[in-house]
């Protein structure tokens, strides 16, 4: 089934951008906000009036996806890496490099395990290496990581 | 290990390669990886921790390009390359990128784009803004330009799943880039696989595709705007034919193209054929004269 993007009341989303993870929202004033269905986009906001004109026909896909159900605010990984790693302020955790193998796996890992962290609660965490962000992961019991493709040959 | 071209390429080739012929064939697969940085996420190939035990040179004629000169087995599963810090791409490959030159307020056309390796490239160059516009005919090959766009960090693009001949727009390009679909010579002779499966009837259907996807592409230009068309294949009737069709037919100019490269000039005349004596200035790349894959570029701009 084809769904149509469509310019999004981005309050909602900003607000838990920042709430969640601490974005500025000057940061955020550079992207555009769109969704298709319960994923939300990112575009570069710079040709605005282009992108309406497009987004009036069929398209595939428009900037980057970074949530995956915009009413549970369920991120997509490879989405968040787009942003800055400097604006996350909190609930994220540091990775080293072993630790990105096995994130990349899928394997999931503890808290105990992590090189820093900074986590306000429970939910969506952030996951930053060498100053990147690298994806997300569900933080429970444990921390899940949240990537649609694993690869288990990752080294 | 030998790679033996179907008699009829072997005529082809020898048509215009002359006695190199052999030395060309000697050396269709390069014996090196490339990869390209990912400029919207690292600065420096030294901040990748998989490339500290490995060979590698910098490539002069292209930015944040590399050799890996290491014989590496499995680059594609290093957690750097899966997260989109560099690319694994040919040489050759980025060139029609940098032919392009684009710049960060442009919108740009990206005909064929899948599986996205040069519009990711573009999309760096623009550091992420301006607008892309990346089309592929193909929805699953267009799901894999998808992928490649995210772990990328790219968001200044929209993707669309079209026949680029029945593309449409309220508006015009600034560039547009045409790799055009090809006989896909210049593949299979590196990867020696395939190359039996050439056929003159094959390069001739790609031609009639090419000239349409051509002209669609260059309707949809602003005036003064560029068009870039490229192909991996050497066959003149797709490459040299493509262009001389456009500048019989449209306001089209060929542009001299600048790379720190031995490059060949492109051909004027080919099986009793006279083409504009403008196509001197598209380039062809020869592996005995580059160490790079096959490749044919030409810049074009609309007057």
């Amino acid at each position: 089934m084809m769904f149509m993007f469509k310019f999004l009341e981005n309050k909602k989303i900003i607000n838990h951008l920042v709430s969640r993870y601490g974005f500025s929202k000057e940061y955020l004033d550079q992207f555009l906000f769109l969704f298709k269905h319960k994923s939300v986009f990112v575009i570069s906001k710079d040709k605005e009036e282009v992108i309406k004109k497009i987004l009036n026909k069929a398209v595939f896909n428009a900037g980057i996806e970074i949530f995956a159900d915009k009413k549970h605010f369920v991120p997509s990984s490879l989405g968040f890496s787009a942003f800055c790693a400097k604006e996350i302020k909190y609930n994220f955790v540091v990775l080293n490099r072993d630790l990105v193998v096995d994130f990349l796996k899928g394997k999931p890992f503890s808290l105990e395990q992590v090189v820093n962290r900074n986590i306000l609660s429970k939910g969506y965490i952030v996951c930053i290496y060498d100053n990147k962000i690298v994806g997300t992961c569900l933080y429970e019991d444990q921390l899940t990581p949240n990537i649609a493709f694993t690869n288990k040959k990752a080294k | 290990m030998t790679i033996e071209l179907p008699q009829k390429l072997f005529e082809k080739y020898s048509s215009f390669l002359g006695k190199d012929v052999d030395l060309f064939i000697n050396h269709c697969k390069t014996p090196y990886k490339a990869i390209r940085i990912n400029t919207l996420k690292i600065k420096d190939i030294k901040e990748i921790e998989c490339f500290k035990d490995m060979n590698y040179e910098k490539v002069i004629f292209l930015d944040n390009c590399y050799k890996i000169t290491s014989n590496v087995v499995g680059l594609g599963n290093c957690a750097e390359q899966l997260l989109g810090f560099f690319q694994m791409q040919e040489l050759s490959s980025m060139l029609p990128v940098h032919v392009l030159d684009p710049k960060k307020e442009d919108i740009i056309l990206d005909m064929s784009a899948a599986p996205g390796n040069k519009t990711s490239f573009i999309s760096e160059i623009m550091k992420n803004q301006g607008l892309i516009v990346a089309n592929d005919i193909d929805a699953n090959r267009s799901k894999k330009l998808i992928y490649t766009l995210k772990k990328n960090g790219v968001y200044n693009t929209v993707v669309t799943c079209n026949d680029a001949l029945k593309l449409n727009f309220d508006f015009l390009f600034d560039k547009v880039l045409l790799d055009a679909p090809c006989s896909s010579e210049g593949f299979f002779l590196k990867k020696n696989k395939g190359i039996h499966t050439w056929s003159q009837k094959i390069v001739l259907k790609k031609a009639i595709l090419q000239k349409k996807l051509i002209k669609k592409g260059f309707d949809l230009l602003k005036p003064n705007g560029v068009l870039v068309y490229s192909t991996c294949t050497l066959s003149p009737e797709e490459n040299e034919e493509v262009i001389d069709f456009l500048l019989k037919n449209d306001s089209a100019v060929v542009e001299d193209i600048d790379v720190r490269l031995n490059v060949s000039s492109g051909l004027t005349s080919y099986n009793n054929k006279k083409y504009d004596a403008s196509l001197k200035k598209a380039i062809r790349i020869y592996p005995h004269k580059t160490n790079l894959e096959c490749f044919f570029v030409c810049k074009l701009r609309k007057k």
